[in-house]
């Protein structure tokens, strides 16, 4: 009885003990009561929306001829009169589009989904002619495959009512059952008149990656994580725990090269750990015939040559786990307790990771700039070998501008008082506007979260405004202007900075500045425009704009055209100016000054800046721009200057479009970067000869000298 | 030259109820060269946070803090490379031997590395360890442990060391080793400022004291002078007549100082 006694007094005192411990009611019971289902919700509602971007998508069919095009369009539109005629079970024909020009390779261009050849051997009559339908898809590619599947779906149906046709008239000529010569043949013509014969063109190793790709990317994403949880948690609240904390902070070394150090161990610990993932999972796959089990048996080849580039591409990624999980673990007093605050990192990423991972999800849209779900389309499009560079290049800067403002934002929670020492106040209070001390600028932290949050959301925002092409330009426009330049872009980070107690004037230096300055600030913006058009020429032989933003850039500027001009000149020159002036020269700059120097400043905020114009093909010259911008601001102490130059650069390009008497002699108009030419060379030389007297007006000025406090 | 100088320290922390808490509210001291100073004072009395502002973990509210004549606000990194710390409770990296952990001390300290070969040598010789100094930490006893952690608060040879109750809960044995050490390194010259609950510890050892109570130095000075000043020997005694109604010496103006700091 002393036993059964005993476990049951222990049994409930730990019970209770347990209970009451919130965090452990978090960790079993909140969880798993919520995660599964926002998780299971998030990935129904993820491949509903596939599914149905698949059934509307319309399929872009590659044929060689016009006779082929007017051969397919036919048996198309035979379907369809059947479909109409009897609804059920004849394939939906509205979703080709037939284009002119497979070349003599029989394989689909870039831009068609499905290459389809077609041989056709007329019969006498009541016999249906012979067809022979060759489809060439990739079948690592869904919609490729998609678009196979649809079209054979259509060749079957068109098979059966040719069929039923040649049926038809036999038995309307009374010619069943009676001897004709042949007779095996022709009943083979009647019974398949039509045969289709698919081709992929995906290679071994396209085949090998695809495979890989349906595993590999979420395993090693969250295999990432995994590695850095224990150095992240040991390293931080382990340290604390043990006691060496304090000897560490009070040596000469500041906290920023300690946390530096630590930041860096672990990233490098999460990078090992997914350098042997990849390769251990890789390998298990491949070897064990998993991917060629996937592959239906086909031929694959192990994809090894992509590793390296996979690797490289998840450096940022490292950081960014890296600096999140220190900066949670930071709050934590012991190894148990941080193990606790790392459960949300955890349950975040696999919301971020598991939907995006479902097969058809193509790294496209706003998925390119989805902290982890992005990085985990981009592995697998890597292991397929059809990821394209401006998104790969996207999603690698967008990943690292996350990584940065977590980076920042651990330092900043190493260092406090608060998190080093647990009994120096409770560090709810870091939040606290009254315990805030004032100070000249906002921190590196403060600035850098502040615009890791608004990336997203300007992308998403902007993206789905300006798609809605059926609505009027400067509807969209207005709503852009208030939405993102007007809330996000100057609401948010002076809200921010008031509630920081940041110094408003040192901040975003509203100052009138001398003379000079303006004349120096008139010159460039009078002449920016000119070598920003000779720098997209000369760019546009490295790194031509894609079709996609070439064509959407040539919608939006022909929409333009059609608006009242001073409407025009308000919402893409002037609002956007002072909005991104007051943003990234304004609310940036001034956080990165408090730590850095000029010179690692003035490219920090110009790089971000560049980033938030959203098209890797804009992000060289935004950069320059905003290198230009913040040396102004930095020189001349004042954000005006390049508010004025902002404007003036961004009015030039509307008024040289407007004015095309103006605009045909320069060269400028009827043509994008790609195919426009070089200005006159007196124009360039005038230009340039007035946007270095700016330079040098001014470069002539004392430098503001202020730090941070 | 006075090693040590703080000046008019004041620290404060948010309180949970959303108000300020003042865990120091005026702590002015000096030390000299080859000279203890002893901090005594309750729990809570800010003993702790005194001697975190004092060596550069916490950032005084006001005030300022001097170590050898450099700000320690200022400059952090040159004044503290001329601090050694200790507690008792501070930990060791279990996973290094003492020798390893010297060395990374050492590098921290931006000691060359012939220096901190002599340096970690001779600190194994002196304080007895070389039985253990190539063991990993996380087997050490604890008087091995803490005869680590003096070698480790050593390794740069600082002229300041800020002693935080470095006896608290140790063995009769290991307290011997650690009040050696104090009393060796105050033969050398070094300025010693030292927080302890134990009175006969800081009558052995202290040259001046200082009495904290509520975030205030409301006395400090010679142990003779303060004999004189209460009437009585043992600090014990006097302690116990501060703390317990504050009549015997007269006392600053509490209101006063607080009302202007908040």
């Amino acid at each position: 009885m002393t036993l059964a006694r005993h476990v049951r007094v222990v049994y409930r005192k730990e019970l209770i003990d347990i209970l009451r411990d919130r965090r452990t009611l978090l960790a079993t019971v909140l969880i798993p009561v919520v995660l599964y289902p926002v998780l299971m919700l998030w990935v129904v509602w993820a491949s509903e929306r596939e599914q149905a971007q698949l059934e509307a998508a319309t399929f872009v069919v590659e044929v060689p001829d016009e006779s082929t095009r007017d051969a397919l369009a036919r048996i198309l539109e035979t379907v369809a009169q059947q479909r109409e005629r009897e609804e059920a079970d004849v394939p939906a024909t509205d979703a080709f589009e037939i284009h002119v020009g497979t070349g003599p390779s029989g394989v689909p261009s870039e831009s068609a989904h499905v290459a389809v050849a077609l041989e056709m051997t007329d019969h006498p009559p009541p016999l249906p002619p012979a067809m022979n339908v060759r489809i060439t898809y990739s079948d690592v590619d869904e919609r490729s495959r998609a678009a196979m599947k649809r079209l054979s779906g259509l060749l079957s149906a068109f098979r059966e009512i040719l069929t039923r046709q040649a049926v038809l008239a036999l038995l309307a000529e009374r010619r069943v059952g009676g001897p004709f010569p042949d007779a095996g043949a022709q009943v083979d013509i009647i019974l398949d008149p039509v045969s289709v014969e698919s081709t992929s063109t995906a290679t071994e190793a396209q085949r090998g990656g695809w495979a890989l790709g349906q595993i590999v990317p979420v395993i090693l994403v969250l295999m990432m994580l995994t590695g850095a949880i224990y150095p992240a948690i040991d390293l931080t609240a382990g340290e604390r725990e043990r006691g060496t904390l304090e000897t560490l902070m009070v040596t000469p070394a500041p906290a920023l090269h300690v946390i530096a150090g630590k930041f860096l161990v672990v990233a490098t610990v999460a990078f090992l750990s997914a350098t042997l993932n990849l390769a251990s999972v890789g390998a298990t796959m491949h070897f064990a015939g998993i991917t060629r089990l996937m592959a239906a048996e086909k031929p694959v080849v192990f994809p090894l040559w992509t590793f390296p580039v996979i690797l490289a591409c998840m450096v940022p990624l490292a950081l960014l786990f890296a600096a999140t999980l220190m900066a949670v673990c930071s709050f934590a007093r012991t190894f148990k307790e941080a193990q606790n605050y790392v459960m949300p990192v955890i349950v975040g990423s696999l919301v971020l990771a598991m939907p995006v991972a479902l097969p058809g999800v193509r790294l496209e849209g706003p998925l390119v700039v989805l902290p982890v779900g992005n990085m985990v389309l981009l592995v697998r499009e890597l292991l397929q070998q059809n990821a394209s560079v401006p998104a790969a290049a996207a999603v690698v800067l967008s990943t690292g501008l996350y990584a940065a403002a977590a980076v920042a934002l651990a330092t900043r929670l190493f260092g406090k008082e608060a998190v080093v020492f647990t009994d120096a106040g409770s560090y709810r209070a870091l939040l606290r506007r009254r315990f805030f001390e004032p100070r000249r600028y906002p921190s590196v932290a403060q600035v850098l979260v502040t615009v890791a949050l608004l990336f997203p959301i300007c992308f998403y925002g902007q993206l789905s405004l300006m798609g809605q092409w059926d609505r009027n330009i400067i509807a969209r426009l207005v709503w852009l202007a208030v939405l993102q330049f007007g809330v996000l872009f100057v609401l948010v980070p002076v809200a921010l900075s008031a509630y920081f107690k940041v110094d408003l004037g040192a901040t975003y230096r509203p100052r009138l500045p001398a003379g000079r300055i303006w004349l120096a600030a008139g010159s460039i913006g009078l002449s920016s425009w000119a070598l920003a058009h000779e720098f997209m020429v000369l760019q546009a032989r490295v790194m031509p704009f894609s079709e996609a933003v070439q064509g959407f850039l040539q919608r939006v500027q022909a929409e333009l055209l059609t608006a009242p001009p001073f409407t025009v000149l308000v919402l893409i020159a002037i609002v956007p100016a002072v909005a991104e002036e007051i943003l990234f020269r304004g609310f940036l700059l001034s956080g990165l000054r408090s730590a850095m120097g000029r010179a690692g400043t003035v490219l920090t905020a110009a790089f971000v800046f560049s980033l938030f114009h959203f098209m890797i093909e804009r992000v060289p010259l935004t950069f320059l721009l905003g290198v230009l911008l913040g040396w102004i601001v930095l020189k001349s102490g004042s954000i005006l200057p390049a508010i004025l130059v902002h404007v003036m650069h961004n009015a030039s390009a509307i008024v040289l479009a407007r004015f095309e008497e103006v605009g045909r002699w320069l060269g400028t108009t009827d043509a994008m970067p790609p195919d426009a030419g070089h200005l006159p060379t007196p124009v360039i030389a005038a230009t340039t000869l007035l946007f270095l007297l700016g330079c040098l007006l001014v470069a002539g000025t004392r430098a503001d000298s202020h730090r941070g406090s | 030259m006075n090693l040590i100088e703080a000046d008019g320290l004041v620290k404060r922390f948010p309180a949970t109820d959303g108000r300020w808490k003042y865990a120091v509210a005026d702590v002015s001291l000096a030390v000299g060269g080859g000279e203890i100073f002893g901090l005594l004072g309750p729990n809570g009395a800010g003993k702790t946070t005194t001697l975190r502002m004092l060596c550069g973990l916490l950032t005084p509210t006001a005030g300022r803090v001097r170590i050898q004549g450099v700000d320690l606000t200022d400059d952090p990194r040159r004044a503290k490379s001329a601090i050694g710390f200790l507690t008792a409770q501070t930990g060791l990296y279990h996973r290094l031997s003492p020798r390893e952990l010297l060395g990374f001390f050492a590098e921290l300290h931006n000691l060359d590395p012939a220096t901190t070969r002599r340096r970690v040598d001779a600190l194994i010789e002196w304080l007895g360890m070389e039985s253990f100094a190539d063991l990993r930490c996380g087997a050490l006893s604890t008087g091995q442990r803490q005869r680590a952690n003096i070698a480790r608060a050593l390794v740069a040879d600082p002229p300041v060391l800020i002693l935080d109750e470095p006896t608290l809960g140790l063995d009769v044995l290991t307290n011997r080793v650690i009040l050696a050490f104090i009393d060796h390194e105050r033969a050398r010259g070094k300025a010693i400022v030292l927080s302890t609950h134990y009175l006969d510890e800081a009558e052995r050892l202290c040259d001046r004291v200082g009495l904290l109570h509520e975030g205030r130095l409301l006395t400090e000075g010679t142990l003779d002078l303060l004999r004189t000043t209460f009437g009585c020997h043992h600090l014990t005694d006097m302690f116990l007549r501060l703390a317990g109604s504050g009549n015997g010496i007269a006392l600053p103006d509490q209101a006063g100082g607080r009302d202007g700091l908040s």
